[in-house]
């Protein structure tokens, strides 16, 4: 490969008609004189001169050693165009891209199973250890806005025998519920003896009403 | 010396006495055999927060002090109406309430226990072309004990409804 850059492309102007004077006579002896010359500018004035071009910048390129850097990138590229068509297509029958996300997300997920775990133990921590006179503040039942609260045994508010207010059933849409158990009579002031009642709490909106 | 007519008028006033004793016990019968109709005493208490002091309407004999929740919340109760209402077991007892609301009663049984009815209610509060406030509450409940639905905004503080059935 004796042909140099200038010479190639004062070759390409030669075969395009651009050259004129000096030029035009300089790339004439050329081609008049090397076989090489005389094939690239056929070659170039045919139309399938690309592949031609291109084998020569290449072997250039490779006589320079940037050929096996540039195998190995493009390799590279490649290969990684191949592993991501792969992973879609096996995926995709499956679960879609969400089954790709997960398996990228599962370290994500454990760590928020540990800080779910963690909490669940503390908020039973807190209600393991929560004094009586706290529980008698707070409501028997509540539930917020929902379209119905079916109330459980422990929101009725039973004294002794079969007195007291027992709660059935509230139903409430979009409001929330509570049921408070309040002492009533002597047992408001004194705390014992008297049948308790309750109170049933929905929460209206601000101007609710009148 | 007594007549024939003095005779009669006797035994006349005799047989009106006893028409009238027996009348007199067949009335007491029908009305022990038929049982007093349970009302329903419907209180509306008018709850409020303010800068002051504690006041409560001392007609509001079943309210407790306003030491726990929810009725710590407020500080001021006034009572604003009372009502009885005939309660018959399927019929459905009305109240308009001061928010323009109906508050409506009904009677679903009274169970007998150990002597004493209880009653099993069940209670509606609505207003017109609006979604149901409460749309349903049951609860049983003996002869005198009251209960409270509260929470509807009014007037910057809130309605308290106490509910008594007296048998």
């Amino acid at each position: 490969m004796s042909l140099s850059r200038e010479m190639i492309i004062e070759l390409m102007q030669l075969a395009d008609g651009e050259l004129e004077g000096d030029a035009l006579e300089r790339a004439e002896k050329l081609v008049a004189s090397s076989d090489e010359a005389r094939h690239a500018v056929e070659r170039m004035r045919a139309t399938d001169w690309g592949p031609w071009l291109e084998a020569e910048m290449l072997g250039r390129a490779d006589a320079a050693g940037a050929g096996s850097i540039a195998d190995a990138v493009m390799a590279k590229v490649e290969a990684a165009t191949r592993l991501q068509q792969d992973r879609v297509v096996v995926s995709m029958p499956v679960g879609g891209v969400g089954r790709d996300r997960t398996s990228r997300r599962g370290p994500l997920v454990a760590a928020g199973f540990v800080l779910v775990s963690l909490a669940a133990g503390l908020a039973l921590y807190i209600h393991a250890t929560r004094s009586p006179s706290e529980s008698e503040e707070t409501p028997l039942a509540s539930a917020g806005p929902s379209p119905r609260v079916d109330v459980a045994p422990s929101a009725v508010a039973q004294g002794a025998g079969a007195s007291g207010v027992e709660v059935d059933e509230i139903d409430s849409p979009s409001h929330g519920v509570s049921v408070f158990e309040i002492p009533m009579g002597a047992a408001a002031v004194a705390g014992a003896g008297h049948a308790p009642s309750v109170v049933i709490w929905i929460e209206d909106e601000p101007g609710g009403s009148k | 010396m007594k007549t024939v007519a003095h005779v009669g008028a006797a035994r006349l006033g005799l047989l009106l006495g006893g028409a009238l004793s027996a009348a007199a016990l067949l009335t007491g019968a029908a009305s022990a055999a038929t049982p007093r109709r349970p009302t329903l005493e419907v209180t509306v208490i008018h709850a409020l927060h303010t800068d002051g002091g504690v006041s409560i309407d001392p007609r509001l004999k079943d309210l407790p002090p306003p030491v726990r929740e929810p009725f710590v919340r407020y500080n001021v109760y006034k009572l604003l109406d009372t009502k009885n209402l005939p309660l018959e077991a399927g019929k459905p007892a009305t109240n308009v309430l001061a928010n323009g609301r109906t508050l409506q009663v009904t009677l679903v049984d009274a169970v007998a226990d150990a002597g004493a009815p209880r009653f099993h209610v069940r209670a509606e509060i609505g207003e017109p072309g609006k979604q149901a406030f409460l749309k349903l509450l049951e609860v049983t409940a003996s002869g005198n004990e009251p209960f409270f639905v509260g929470g509807q905004s009014y007037q910057g503080g809130t309605l308290l409804i106490e509910l008594v059935v007296r048998p």
